[in-house]
């Protein structure tokens, strides 16, 4: 199955939708799309607008690769459980997003590795690209990082205030 | 220590929440806008939901004295931000309680800042970016320590 995502974006993600519709006409593979806020309805693929993240979690799970917007939350889900993904950036151009920022997370993950890109999606980009998507091995050690420079942060604040609490309530006689 | 975590909702909820481990131990409550996930956020923790200011100004200023009147009434000593723009209100007035201010910038952001980031910037306590790249996009002030993947 090939799970298609646009995230909880307000805008209309119509030109991913419309060439993921187009390709489930082309496959005897189920297509699930989330829709998003998409005006275009599909005719071909399964698809519904929006779910709650243990449905999407769980339809991950289920998928053999994962074709979503460029923006965390689809990707990180597909790099967790080992999937293939291609990745398309919403464009400002198309009223998709407010600007191309998705551009950069794009390119990234193309470059690393993690995703093939697709700028503009068509049912037979969307195949070409599928076959050439191979599942990466997720690793944790960089969040870990992030999580204790964070603790670290918050423990140094925690550490200043109780000084300062103290400090305040030495008195004068105590200090040598 | 009490922290309040603020994030729009879709992707930044959801690189916020790969960071929960951030926060153990600690007491701590979201604040963030109405949406299919409601429910992820809630079951963790307390949830204050905000307008969706969606780049609409007057939302945008309406913003303000409803974070005060959050922070006055819960008096957190951290504000964690991830954007978007629902984390200005809330670093403002950070800043004028005097209330410890750390911004993440997104995942996505590889190559610049969000607009949240470059506001955010001058003022926060500690601002940090997911990519190496960005340090030399951003100020001295910007760390590198890790990202959500």
């Amino acid at each position: 199955m090939i799970l298609v995502t646009v995230g909880t974006h307000q805008q209309p993600f119509d030109r991913l939708v419309k060439a993921a519709d187009d390709f489930a006409s082309t496959t005897d593979e189920t297509v699930i799309i989330q829709t998003g806020a998409a005006t275009y309805e599909p005719k071909y693929a399964e698809h519904f607008r929006w779910a709650s993240s243990q449905a999407m979690e769980s339809l991950t799970q289920e998928s053999r690769a994962v074709v979503t917007q460029a923006s965390a939350g689809a990707v990180l889900l597909a790099i967790q459980y080992g999937k293939p993904i291609v990745v398309t950036p919403r464009l400002s151009r198309y009223g998709e997003n407010f600007n191309d920022h998705q551009r950069q997370l794009a390119k990234a993950l193309a470059e690393c590795g993690q995703a093939v890109l697709l700028e503009n999606p068509t049912a037979a980009g969307l195949q070409a690209a599928l076959d050439c998507a191979w599942p990466r091995i997720p690793s944790t050690s960089s969040r870990d990082q992030l999580v204790i420079e964070l603790r670290s942060q918050f423990e140094r604040w925690e550490s200043q205030a109780r000084r300062k609490k103290t400090g305040r309530g030495v008195p004068k006689s105590s200090i040598s | 220590m009490k922290i309040a975590i603020v994030c729009t909702h879709g992707g930044h909820l959801t690189e916020t929440l790969q960071l929960l481990d951030a926060f153990a131990g600690y007491e701590y409550f979201f604040v963030t806008h109405h949406s299919s996930r409601d429910q992820d956020v809630q079951k963790i923790a307390r949830t204050y939901f905000s307008t969706n200011i969606n780049a609409n100004p007057f939302r945008f200023m309406l913003a303000f004295p409803w974070a005060l009147s959050l922070l006055l009434r819960e008096s957190p000593d951290v504000i964690f931000s991830m954007g978007a723009e629902i984390a200005l209100p809330f670093f403002f007035w950070g800043k004028t309680l005097r209330i410890k201010t750390v911004y993440l910038e997104s995942w996505c952001r590889v190559s610049n800042l969000s607009m949240t980031g470059k506001l955010s910037y001058p003022f926060v306590d500690a601002f940090y970016v997911q990519w190496p790249q960005m340090l030399q996009v951003c100020g001295s002030r910007a760390k590198y320590a890790g990202a959500v993947l």
